[in-house]
């Protein structure tokens, strides 16, 4: 490059903005709704002890509204972590019987996060299957 | 790579590798919202993939750019190695795959003979008719190579826009007489996972839909699944309440692009795209084209390289008159639900009279 043309390029001059803050609605609108959606679900656990579960990569959210929604929800007094096929974090929200559920998969990358209502996710059980391997390794260690 | 007759179901798979029952419930919740399922659905699918045969899958590259083999490898729900090793037996794939030369085209043969009839063949990239020696693999050219494996392939997954719709190879002029698998293959079930490149959890949504179901996906008009090519980019767009307000950016640096309002005017073509990318988002869920301030271009659309430029208003291009959006604009509400309406009616024939 010419020292010319460097010249003219040094004088195109850079301003680093700061970005402004969202003009009201700008975003999708979709948290409050979201909220609305989980106290229907809270009144229909009570009811009739139907679970809900809301995917949250399924619903269109602008930036920073997840932020909003999971701290609409904050956090509650339990919060459970499991390592299988990578970590996974069950948070009772500042509302009982909503969880918050996150997913990271081996290389602690974000594959996914789920709102539930229920009495207790599923996923803290202990299962059957698992269950019985582990009475078979119990056994053959007393045993051995 | 060359795992031919492995064998076993998926559940079995996982479970020899050490994933607890925990894991596998895991697994399939987020293989759930990357199918784009209920998450009521999960327990059902985890019966249903628990007892799935691992299916074989050969992988054909023909005139593509690897950007397909990329989004896949960057697919992380299931991640890639799992669903190599867990969920399919990825038999051939020319990028992935340690063998090379006449080992690799031999693990290709023994892959088709031992399944055939019951694996699926995935195409990445199109297939030039202008001349066979424009693309070629041991010699043999792309046309001969897809008839012969889609011979024996159970269903046949385009991956791409390229493979889908002929992409950017067809673009005009189009000098290698570029075509898609759908006009060469017609006795064969083809699912088109189309996109410049695809999302990669549609890539893997697709496979394991497949896998969980043993059943096609429903497809659209183009033969895209609906899971993911159901709604347009505008109908899941989270700027859409700007466009439905009139509030549009005129300049990339002007106060309403600063604002977030909507890009339809910069030449975004959201509203006749069909494709998941506002909710699945990319690179990890980071954001996607229009959250990063850049119009849609509509990649998973047939011929999208040819409408008449990235950055011209659709309602300048081959949607009618400038006139039209401007009083679209500034009514608002009603007449833009018009434009969009018009914008939608007339996405169909997009496909269908230039595909």
């Amino acid at each position: 490059m010419s020292t010319d043309a460097r010249a003219r390029l040094a004088a195109i001059a850079i301003v680093a903005e700061t970005p402004p803050a969202p003009s009201v609605g700008a975003d999708s609108g979709n948290v409050p709704l979201l909220l609305g959606e989980i106290r229907h679900a809270l009144e229909r656990l009570l009811a009739t002890g139907a679970v809900h579960a809301i995917d949250l990569r399924a619903i269109p959210l602008g930036p920073g509204e997840e932020d909003r929604l999971l701290e609409a929800l904050g956090t509650g007094e339990l919060c459970a972590t499991f390592d299988a096929l990578g970590r996974s974090e069950l948070q009772e929200c500042r509302y009982p019987g909503v969880w918050r559920i996150t997913h990271w998969n081996a290389a602690d990358e974000l594959i996914g996060r789920f709102i539930e209502v229920t009495f207790a996710p599923a996923l803290l059980a202990s299962n059957r299957e698992d269950i019985r391997d582990g009475l078979e390794r119990l056994s053959a260690e007393l045993s051995g | 790579m060359d795992a031919l007759n492995i064998g076993g179901t998926v559940g079995e798979q996982l479970r020899a590798q050490g994933v607890s029952r925990r894991g596998f419930m895991k697994f399939c919740a987020t293989t759930a919202s990357l199918m784009a399922l209920s998450p009521a659905l999960v327990p059902r699918i985890a019966e249903a993939l628990a007892g799935a045969k691992r299916p074989s899958v050969i992988w054909l590259p023909f005139q593509e750019c690897t950007g397909c083999t990329e989004s896949l490898t960057r697919s992380h729900a299931p991640t890639l190695e799992s669903l190599i090793f867990g969920a399919i037996s990825l038999d051939y794939h020319e990028t992935l795959q340690a063998a090379a030369g006449h080992d690799a085209e031999a693990a290709r043969n023994r892959a088709m003979e031992a399944n055939w009839g019951e694996y699926f063949l995935a195409v990445d990239g199109s297939i030039p008719l202008g001349n066979k020696g424009y693309s070629t693999i041991g010699g043999v050219s792309n046309v001969d190579l897809l008839k012969r494996v889609a011979q024996g392939a159970k269903a046949i997954v385009a991956i791409g826009t390229c493979a889908s719709f002929g992409g950017l190879p067809k673009a005009s002029p189009n000098p290698t007489g570029a075509v898609a698998v759908r006009d060469l293959i017609k006795d064969k079930p083809i699912i088109n996972v189309s996109g410049c490149p695809p999302l990669p959890m549609a890539i893997t949504g697709v496979l394991a839909q497949v896998l969980t179901f043993g059943q096609l996906p429903e497809l659209d008009h183009l033969g895209r699944p609906k899971a993911f090519y159901g709604q347009t980019i505008h109908d899941r767009c989270y700027r859409r309440p700007f466009y439905e307000r009139g509030q549009f950016a005129e300049s990339f640096d002007d106060e309403g692009a600063k604002q977030g309002w909507c890009l339809y005017k910069l030449g975004c073509k959201g509203p006749v795209t069909y494709n998941a990318c506002p909710t699945m988002k990319w690179n990890l869920g980071a954001s996607f084209p229009i959250e990063s301030g850049h119009g849609c271009i509509g990649c998973s659309e047939p011929d999208f390289w040819d409408w008449q430029g990235v950055y011209r208003p659709l309602s300048t291009t081959r949607w009618g008159g400038y006139q039209t959006l401007g009083a679209a604009a500034a009514v608002g509400v009603a007449a833009g639900a018009v434009a969009a309406l018009a914008a939608r009616r007339k996405q169909r024939p997009v496909g269908e009279d230039e595909a």
